[in-house]
């Protein structure tokens, strides 16, 4: 397993997770101000809002060249740039993954055991389209395969063309939803799913950085046969000491294409593995 | 036999005007619920410390519930109810608001709250509780509720042990559901078991396997409620392996037996847990703390005593976190987007 550390990017010192990194659009970022927030584009402001009006944004994700999606704490999703700001109702969601044509959103174990049946919610993991209508549910795909098992979270999760790669929280198998399709296949893996906390990849192979016990470790997944080995996440911690991220300071989250970012408080970069 | 256009009109004249409980209230009168319904009133004179008049009316209370949430409930919902009167005459009104809240039962709409009131209206104009269920569509808790047996072994009242509620060791009240939307009702341990032993036979200890206790700790661990977007978050003190297992086996130990354990491959289990201590000597019941309720739907994070424990069918521990009671809203219910 190889990897390269590429695209080290300075990001204010904001709480993890309020940024995105994207290969070719660049840096993403909200920054508080005074009672304002603001969405900030390599470097640039790109539009500013109220606390009072949207007290909760809490995450950014590139959808396209011109638009990124923002997510608000409570209920709502938002496709904004710099002229427009559209609100879909999303629920009470976790995450954000964006691909070429979906946006796939996850809940976690607090959303999805609270939620009923036929709240978007109870999906835990729900796709929509890019004009923000809602496609399908995990839950209705887990049915229609019959498929027995009952995720609450997605562990972690990663998208490739219009395809989302996750291992759902409990289970011991990576899934593989196709939006165009609508179709959800499952490979069972021989990897420690339940600890991943960054998972990448694309269509033939998946890589996971695992945390347990305190300790990292890097995992390659060969999503044909389900088989995985281990590589040697000592090295990697080593070229990350190197390139400046400090030590216990490091979140890991997946990208695209086979890319993961890494953060500490003050910069972010890309870890491409192949 | 009254023409519907005179109930039409009580309604409109009488239901309509009348405070709308979405959920079930005690108020001075008793137990209300929809526009004014009475399920039950507190009894005038009796046992010292009163509490609703719910003996002989078991079969009443049962069926007004069906008709307002339109699902049979489990007779044992009565004694979680009984309880809450009780704390309520004995003065905490908001642990006996939260009584109620532990049933999880969901918020009603208009239209509950007008079958809710024709189901009154029935009852009070000689219709029979079996009658109802079965005019609601349900003959087969209707036969079950002509078999029901008021004096089932109970908890007797005022004895300060009720349902386990109660330990001089900190132990806390455990409920424990279905999903909510199932509306399978529980209560805890009948008279003469000991708390937890009765599960030993039919069931097994929830058992958290050290992934999942990692995860636990991670993602409601302290720090979650600023690092994971509001996630619920224990204190330090039972942020551990030995402090999540003692919350777990807590909540599982008063846990009913008839909702733990084996059941529907796709289902989980929801204990609903507090954590409380007594004073012998005083009878002063103190909150003990777990940690901070994630960022709710509608209301904010608080300091807060409850827990639940959410198990799958063969008792695997899934995951754990500390609520707020109050933070049971639906949020895809246009009711309660209006009320924003």
């Amino acid at each position: 397993m190889n990897w390269k550390i590429e695209q080290i990017t300075a990001i204010p010192s904001v709480h993890n997770g309020r940024f995105d990194l994207h290969p070719q659009h660049g840096l993403a970022c909200l920054v508080n101000g005074v009672k304002t927030q603001a969405l900030y584009l390599n470097g640039h402001p790109c539009r500013t809002w109220s606390t009072e009006e949207f007290p909760d944004v809490w995450g950014v994700r590139w959808f396209s060249q011109a638009q990124v999606c923002l997510w608000l704490v409570n209920r709502n999703a938002v496709l904004a740039s710099g002229t427009t700001w559209t609100p879909f109702s999303a629920g009470r969601l976790w995450d954000i993954l964006c691909a070429n044509d979906y946006i796939f959103v996850t809940y976690d174990d607090e959303s999805v055991t609270r939620a009923r049946p036929g709240e978007i919610e109870h999906n835990v993991l729900a796709v929509f389209s890019g004009d923000r209508i809602f496609r399908v549910g995990l839950v209705d795909l887990l049915l229609a395969n019959r498929d027995n098992s009952s995720p609450i979270e997605i562990n972690a999760a990663y998208t490739f063309n219009n395809t989302i790669m996750f291992v759902p929280y409990p289970g011991e198998s990576v899934y593989i939803l196709d939006a165009d399709k609508k179709s959800l296949t499952k490979r069972d893996v021989s990897f420690n799913t339940v600890n991943t906390v960054a998972f990448s990849g694309n269509d033939k192979q998946a890589f996971a950085i695992v945390e347990y016990a305190e300790q990292f470790e890097l995992v390659h997944v060969d999503l044909a046969s389900g088989q995985s080995q281990k590589g040697d996440f000592r090295a990697l911690a080593k070229e990350l000491d190197e390139a400046g991220f400090k030590s216990g300071a490091w979140h890991f989250r997946s990208s695209l294409g086979g890319r993961m970012i890494v953060s500490d408080d003050r910069q972010a970069a890309f870890i491409e593995l192949f | 036999m009254r023409n519907t256009d005179a109930i039409a009109r009580d309604w409109r004249n009488w239901g309509l005007g009348r405070p709308f409980h979405r959920e079930m209230t005690l108020t001075e009168a008793g137990l209300a619920l929809g526009r004014g319904t009475l399920l039950s009133e507190f009894e005038k004179k009796g046992r010292a410390a009163g509490g609703l008049a719910l003996d002989g009316n078991e079969a009443r209370l049962l069926s007004l519930l069906t008709a307002a949430y339109r699902q049979p409930l489990a007779g044992r919902v009565i004694e979680k109810i009984r309880r809450a009167g009780e704390i309520w005459r004995a003065g905490d009104k908001s642990l006996a608001q939260i009584h109620l809240a532990f049933l999880g039962l969901p918020k009603i709409g208009e239209a509950d709250a007008y079958r809710l009131f024709l189901a009154g209206t029935a009852l009070e104009k000689g219709a029979s509780p079996s009658d109802l269920l079965k005019a609601l569509g349900f003959p087969r808790a209707a036969r079950d509720l002509e078999k029901y047996n008021p004096d089932q072994p109970r908890v007797p009242a005022g004895s300060g042990r009720e349902s386990g509620q109660w330990t001089s060791d900190g132990a806390g009240g455990a409920n424990v559901s279905r999903p909510k939307h199932q509306i399978i009702m529980s209560d805890a341990n009948p008279t003469g078991i000991v708390a937890g032993a009765q599960y030993a036979q039919a069931s097994q200890t929830p058992v958290i396997c050290p992934k999942t206790m990692t995860k636990i700790l991670k993602v409601h661990g302290p720090g979650a409620l600023a690092k994971y977007k509001g996630k619920g978050e224990f204190n330090a003190e039972f942020a551990t392996p030995e402090g999540i297992r003692d919350l777990v086996d807590r909540a599982f130990a008063q846990a009913t037996p008839d909702t733990v354990g084996p059941g529907d491959p796709n289902d989980s289990v929801v204990m609903f847990a507090s954590r409380f201590s007594i004073d012998n000597a005083t009878g002063v019941i103190t909150r003990i703390p777990v940690g901070m309720s994630g960022r709710g739907l509608r209301v904010p994070s608080v300091e807060t005593n409850t827990y639940v424990v959410i198990l799958d069918s063969d008792n695997n521990v899934r995951t754990a976190y500390p609520i707020n009671p109050a933070d049971e809203i639906n949020p895809m219910d246009p009711a309660d987007q209006a009320n924003e």
